[in-house]
């Protein structure tokens, strides 16, 4: 069995799984290909790369196709990453729709968290919601409904479960964070039912139409494109700006751009974040 | 570590595996029981002959079912035949089996706790059941499928006691790295638990297909595509259980993924997580349950 990936491999199977789900593997990542796919090109007892991809060409079916998405996509999920989102979540975004609730011109915050994997990011954004809440605002957990979504049957179990080892929860999760919204048990840590009671799971793959999913107040699609096309970059960035209430924010993650893909958005910027609002 | 060393490594164990001597055995009594099941003609006083063959099963299963776990379904139990009536041939197959597990297994050490163990091994083998009797398979699979699900890991018992240096090294690499046991195992030792269990299984005369399905548990699309739904039910059973905390290999390390295509095989999505982590828990209450009575 060869394990290595040639110059041919990468280039059969870039394209590949560009047809199928529309991401791009960068000319210089075939360590990515080679890494992420060693494993079920073992599984489904190939040689090497190229009868792998000959493979998966044949009877891709759905079940294959869907590891190999997964294999590719499989991302590194931290809790409040990037910090710069949630605090302007908390300082100004959910300020203003408390006001615009109080005086009668919205009723709920639709915010969807799009490539959710394992519940880091959703939970995170309802413990800022909750933490909101504390700071003696008054808001009914009920106007707030956080939708988070994922390709993966897989990561969506985990975020339903809820449960996180010790490893996981110390990934950028604050102790007093920990402390207020985790029950610990043995070392497994269980997200609290308050915080688990304003997601809800669903799997959604973003090649597919937004339309029922409605309209939303705020996006989180952050370290999920850098793994798209370049044009699907740009048809997802014009679905997401359909996708969003007039005056609708949408965040991308720290080392992403909008530039180049869509002219839909305005960039804001405000105390260290950059996110990106819908031109009306 | 180098191909070749790895290579060496696999090669000296499978070698001290195809030599040793004193494997565990099966408890004859359940083996028979098991016979006797699949025989169509026999019946409940059969079942209970062949059970109250051997003491510590015919006391174990009266103290099981005269526990508060099952005294809801009636009063005093104090026959095995009374027994068999009161939660079922298939309930009773269970149990003997966990028994007759936990019993071969005995042996225990810092690294493999032995409750976790087998509250783990037992939960998957009944939700492994649960899974396949909603796809509608026969009674016959239903058992295959616990019965893998029971065993699927007691090659990390076989490395433990016969590889404990190495198997030291590997979890000890596992719990540094944050990376699951089996990927340290394929790493350091050019094999995995899966085969080992494997390896043995086949010494033991044990059926192929429990042998297919315990080898690829881990690796299900690889299993030949007669077994290869019950090895995916297995596979989806143990990465749930194991996402409930209740054991991973001896560290306390979550699962982070199954497969994909096993979710889509088993006709399986997010809208059964919810009764798939109901089951879960319950499964694992009533492997305690099971288990706190065994080792009482």
């Amino acid at each position: 069995m060869t394990t290595t990936i040639s110059r041919e491999e990468f280039l059969l199977l870039r394209g590949y799984i560009h047809d199928t789900c529309g991401i791009l593997v960068g000319d210089e990542k075939s360590y990515l290909v080679e890494s992420r796919l060693k494993s079920l090109m073992n599984e489904t007892d190939c040689k090497n790369f190229k009868e792998f991809y000959i493979h998966a060409k044949k009877n891709g079916g759905m079940g294959l196709r869907d590891k190999i998405v997964d294999a590719m996509t499989t991302n590194e999920s931290l809790w409040f990453r990037d910090k710069h989102p949630f605090n302007s979540l908390q300082k100004t975004l959910l300020p203003e729709f408390l006001k615009n609730i109080k005086t009668g011109k919205k009723e709920k915050i639709r915010i969807w968290s799009a490539g959710c994997s394992t519940g880091q990011e959703p939970y995170s954004i309802a413990m800022t919601v909750m933490e909101f809440i504390r700071e003696n605002h008054i808001l009914h957990p009920s106007v707030v409904e956080i939708f988070a979504t994922d390709i993966s049957n897989s990561a969506l179990f985990l975020a339903m479960n809820g449960k996180y080892d010790s490893f996981t929860i110390s990934r950028g999760l604050p102790e007093e964070m920990k402390k207020k919204y985790f029950d610990a048990d043995n070392d497994i840590y269980s997200i609290k039912a308050d915080v688990k009671k304003f997601v809800e799971f669903n799997r959604f793959n973003l090649q597919d139409s937004f339309q029922s999913l409605g309209k939303f107040d705020i996006i989180f699609c952050r370290n999920v494109a850098i793994y798209f096309s370049q044009d699907f970059k740009k048809t997802l960035f014009s679905k997401y700006a359909a996708s969003l209430n007039s005056g609708g924010t949408f965040f991308l993650g720290a080392s992403e751009s909008m530039l180049n893909y869509s002219s839909a958005f305005q960039t804001i910027k405000s105390d260290g974040a950059i996110y990106y609002k819908v031109k009306s | 570590m180098t191909d070749s060393k790895q290579a060496g490594i696999a090669k000296d164990i499978l070698k001290t595996i195809d030599a040793l001597e004193d494997l565990p055995s099966f408890p004859n009594a359940i083996l028979k029981l098991n016979e006797k099941i699949a025989d169509q003609g026999a019946g409940i006083g059969d079942f209970a002959a062949i059970i109250e063959s051997d003491i510590a099963l015919t006391a174990h299963i009266l103290k099981l079912v005269n526990s508060p776990f099952y005294i809801s379904l009636g009063g005093e139990v104090t026959s095995v035949r009374q027994a068999l009536v009161r939660i079922g041939i298939s309930e009773v197959q269970n149990v003997c089996m966990a028994f007759g597990a936990v019993n071969m297994f005995s042996k225990t050490s810092e690294r493999v706790p032995l409750k976790s163990f087998w509250q783990h091994s037992l939960s998957c083998a009944l939700l492994s059941k649960e899974i396949v009797a909603k796809l509608g398979f026969s009674s016959s699979d239903m058992e295959l499928a616990f019965t893998a699900g029971l065993f699927h890991d007691v090659g990390i018992f076989l490395l433990d006691i016969h590889f404990s240096d190495l198997f030291q090294e590997v979890v000890k690499d596992a719990a540094k790295t944050h990376r699951s046991t089996l990927v340290v195992e394929d790493e350091k030792l050019g094999l995995n638990h899966a085969y080992i269990a494997a390896r043995v299984f086949k010494r033991w005369n044990l059926s192929e297909r429990l042998i297919n399905i315990v080898e690829n548990h881990h690796t299900p699309d690889r299993c030949p595509a007669g077994d290869k739904i019950l090895c995916q039910a297995v596979h989806i059973a143990d990465f749930i259980v194991a996402s409930q905390g209740a054991f991973e290999n001896s560290v306390h390390l979550m699962p982070d993924s199954s497969s994909e295509g096993a979710w889509h095989d088993l006709g399986l999505d997010v809208s059964d997580t919810p009764d798939l982590l109901r089951l879960a828990q319950l499964e694992l209450e009533r492997a305690e349950q099971f288990l706190g009575i065994s080792q009482s």
